[in-house]
């Protein structure tokens, strides 16, 4: 078997693959359950509310991970950006508030990284990495320090962050897809994805690489940023922070979705959805008893799916 | 190589690319949907909240669903176990046979983030639960939550507290419930008080929260009581579990503190083991059990330690739930316990004066360790006694706190808020965390 590169690529492959996801996805579930009737109800039963909440939160990191991985540049602290833009909603009076503070947070936060890379050349996959396990320490000071509310009669947990309406958060998230779609029409957008190809082919293009390296990698944190305050304001109850929950892993989700969305804005966004409905079967799989780390395996075969797609998309199977 | 060649793609395949993948997705997962909607209509069973309409045993009795709701895995051996421990003496008491004598059916859910408690709450009750306990601080107002929403359903939560007396009247179908090991910490501290030769003792915390400032002024109380001359160094893991984090601060205890008895709260058992390890060498260190029987992961070093068994609570909420569920007479439910009606905060008194751990909620584990003197072993026991017969608390006036100032005056006690918000350290303590 070998592959040989088509004349012109087959984007239907990419289907061929998110069926091929679904399939296994369907054929895991069957065998862990072993009854059709459970099966169908744990791929069928939808908790749309909760659905949303979980593709929007998704949604809004995957667009931090195309940013940034269109660009060539590694971001994978969207956990810790995620974590400082939930610090940033909590302290906020209304959900408007909590978006703008947590874009500033984030951007702030990523600033530390954003500066080693432009002034030292240090590597911001590394960075990125470290930050997000400082995000937990820090994260964990302000719920035992600053933020703590000391109505929650001596259980340390932070104040409630502020109720935002699922309506607003698709707005949100609409707007943000808009606006990185957008972006990429523009020279801003092209000169960010043409660092992909290195810093030389920016500068010979007359633009000044580590500028967009700085922009890039602060817009990835600052919408990073977003879906974590977004995460913590959209939740039905407790919206709050403990020292035990502070990380929630829709960080992880989140680059999964871009990935798996091709690293197109769109196809980022679809991927989220897709991503959020396998969610909600590891939910159903949960409370049907079955053993919990099942929504980590669902989303790692969609991912092995979305790279077969990709070779499929690119390569015909020759068989001798 | 791959992203690599996958960025050097023109946009125009790209767009198609996602285009076709975005359409699938869309046609694909819609079409799944409604094919799977129609095959689940025809084959879920509706949920059931009546008696008439539920499944009864041989003796006419009906069944009711009892849904558990965990923040860890099963297998912790620690807050989760004892909980899963607790669920399973709720089977065997309530449903010991299902042909025969039946009356309650459990499942739980594990690993719940407490982000997401509401949507398994809510999933749990539309599989038809009738009685739901949820195990985790964070998914109180979730739980309190769904309870407003279900009327006709019972919850319980654990570890959680009313925001105030209009919540209580207006969720009169939830109930928070606890159960403290603070007496227990106390009886580990007269025992180590009294084996201790070094008169420094060691302990590692999970989080400084007022429950474990509560078991480190328990523990250090008893120790005091025992040994005036003892004090006690802590360490903060910043972590319920973190074996690594555990065995380096109890190495630092025994070698920097020179604590020769250890306590923790934290759920594994490595303190434990870091102390067998020092016995192993010929140094005489100490530890305990926590939440469970960890003596076999130290018996050399196992004092004693503090369990806690949540089956006795578990038995009595569901009876009550089961009663006031069948009867319509939501009062059996809703005003009890008499002390402090839907708000259970069990401890060592409600135990068992002859049981031995095994059966008491809250209790330390017997027998200690031979290495004990009888001496010791009376003293704990008859203190054991008067604890369980109400006759005397750890926190007995006076108690001062570590700048002096006198916290419970003299002939009093604390009351359940008090205990419950503790944020002060009694006296006696070396170096704690800042």
């Amino acid at each position: 078997m070998r592959l040989v590169q088509r004349q012109s690529p087959s984007p239907l492959h990419y289907a061929t693959a998110f069926l091929g996801s679904l399939a296994t996805v369907i054929l895991i579930v069957f065998a862990l359950t072993g009854d059709l009737a459970v099966t169908a109800r744990a791929l069928a039963t939808v908790d749309a509310g909760y659905l949303f909440r979980v593709f929007v939160v998704i949604g809004v990191v995957s667009l931090s991970g195309v940013v940034s991985y269109r660009a060539g540049l590694w971001n994978i602290g969207q956990e810790g950006q995620a974590i400082v833009g939930a610090l940033a909603a909590i302290s906020a009076d209304n959900a408007a508030g909590a978006v703008m503070s947590a874009a500033l947070a984030a951007a702030g936060w990523t600033l530390i990284p954003v500066a080693l890379r432009v002034a030292l050349g240090v590597n911001e996959a590394v960075t990125t990495f470290l930050m997000s396990l400082a995000a937990v320490s820090a994260a964990r000071y302000f719920v035992e320090g600053p933020l703590k509310d000391p109505a929650k009669k001596g259980f340390i947990a932070t104040v409630e962050a502020p109720y935002m309406e699922p309506v607003l958060a698709a707005v949100l998230l609409a707007g943000v897809l808009a606006g990185v779609v957008l972006l990429y029409r523009t020279r801003v957008g092209l000169t960010m994805r043409l660092l992909s190809s290195g810093e030389e082919v920016v500068r010979y293009a007359g633009k000044q690489p580590k500028l967009y390296i700085a922009a890039t990698l602060g817009l990835s944190g600052i919408l990073a940023g977003i879906g974590g305050a977004v995460e913590i304001m959209t939740r039905d109850a407790g919206r709050y922070m403990t020292l035990q929950q502070v990380s929630t892993g829709f960080g992880l989700y989140g680059i999964s979705a871009a990935w798996l969305g091709g690293l197109h804005p769109l196809g980022a966004t679809a991927a989220s959805l897709y991503i959020a409905w396998l969610y909600q079967v590891a939910v159903n799989l949960k409370v049907a008893g079955l053993p919990a780390l099942v929504a980590n395996a669902l989303v790692g075969t969609a991912m092995a799916w979305g790279l077969a797609g990709y070779v499929m998309y690119k390569y015909k199977v020759v068989w001798r | 190589m791959l992203i690599r060649r996958f960025m050097g793609t023109s946009r125009r395949e790209l767009l198609k690319a996602v285009a076709a993948f975005a359409a699938g997705a869309v046609v694909g997962s819609g079409a799944t949907y409604v094919a799977l909607q129609s095959i689940k209509t025809a084959v879920e069973k509706t949920a059931t909240t009546t008696t008439a309409e539920t499944p009864k045993t041989a003796a006419g009795l009906p069944k009711m669903k009892v849904h558990f709701i965990y923040v860890g895995p099963i297998g912790d051996y620690g807050w989760t176990h004892a909980h899963e421990v607790g669920r399973r003496y709720l089977k065997s008491m309530l449903c010991p046979d299902p042909g025969k004598w039946c009356i309650v059916e459990t499942s739980y859910t594990e690993n719940v983030p407490e982000d997401q408690a509401y949507t398994y709450i809510k999933r749990a009750v539309s599989e038809g639960a009738h009685l739901v306990f949820t195990t985790s601080y964070g998914f109180m107002d979730a739980t309190k939550k769904a309870a407003a929403e279900n009327p006709d359903r019972f919850f319980a939560h654990c570890s959680g507290y009313f925001k105030d007396v209009d919540e209580w009247r207006r969720l009169a179908n939830f109930a928070e419930y606890f159960i403290d090991l603070y007496e227990a910490y106390y009886l580990n501290g007269a025992v180590a008080g009294r084996i201790t030769k070094t008169n420094k003792l060691g302990y590692v915390a999970a989080f400084l929260i007022p429950e474990v400032i509560r078991h480190m002024n328990a523990f250090l109380i008893g120790a005091r009581e025992a040994n005036p001359k003892v004090t006690m160094d802590v360490i903060q893991l910043g972590a319920w579990y973190d074996p690594e984090g555990a065995r380096k601060a109890a190495t630092t205890l025994v070698e920097t503190s020179g604590a020769d008895v250890l306590a923790f709260t934290e759920d594994s058992p490595t303190v434990l083991q870091t102390a067998e390890d020092y016995q192993k060498r010929g140094r005489a260190v100490w530890s305990f059990s926590h939440y469970s029987d960890m003596s076999q992961y130290g018996p050399k070093a196992h004092l004693t330690g503090q369990v806690v068994n949540w089956g006795p609570l578990y038995v009595e909420m569901a009876i009550r739930a089961y009663l006031a569920w069948v009867s319509g007479m939501k009062s059996i439910w809703s005003e009890w316990p008499p002390e402090r009606p839907r708000d259970y905060w069990w401890s060592m008194k409600n135990a068992y004066a002859y049981y031995d751990y095994g059966k008491n909620p809250a209790d330390i584990i017997l027998p200690l360790n031979p290495a004990v003197p009888a001496e010791v072993k009376n003293y704990v026991e008859q203190l054991r006694r008067e604890i369980i017969e109400g006759v005397w608390d750890p926190f007995t006036g006076p108690v001062r706190d570590m700048k002096g100032v006198v916290r419970v005056p003299e002939r009093r006690r604390l009351s359940k808020d008090e205990l419950y918000n503790m944020d002060w350290f009694v006296e006696g303590y070396g170096q704690l965390p800042s």
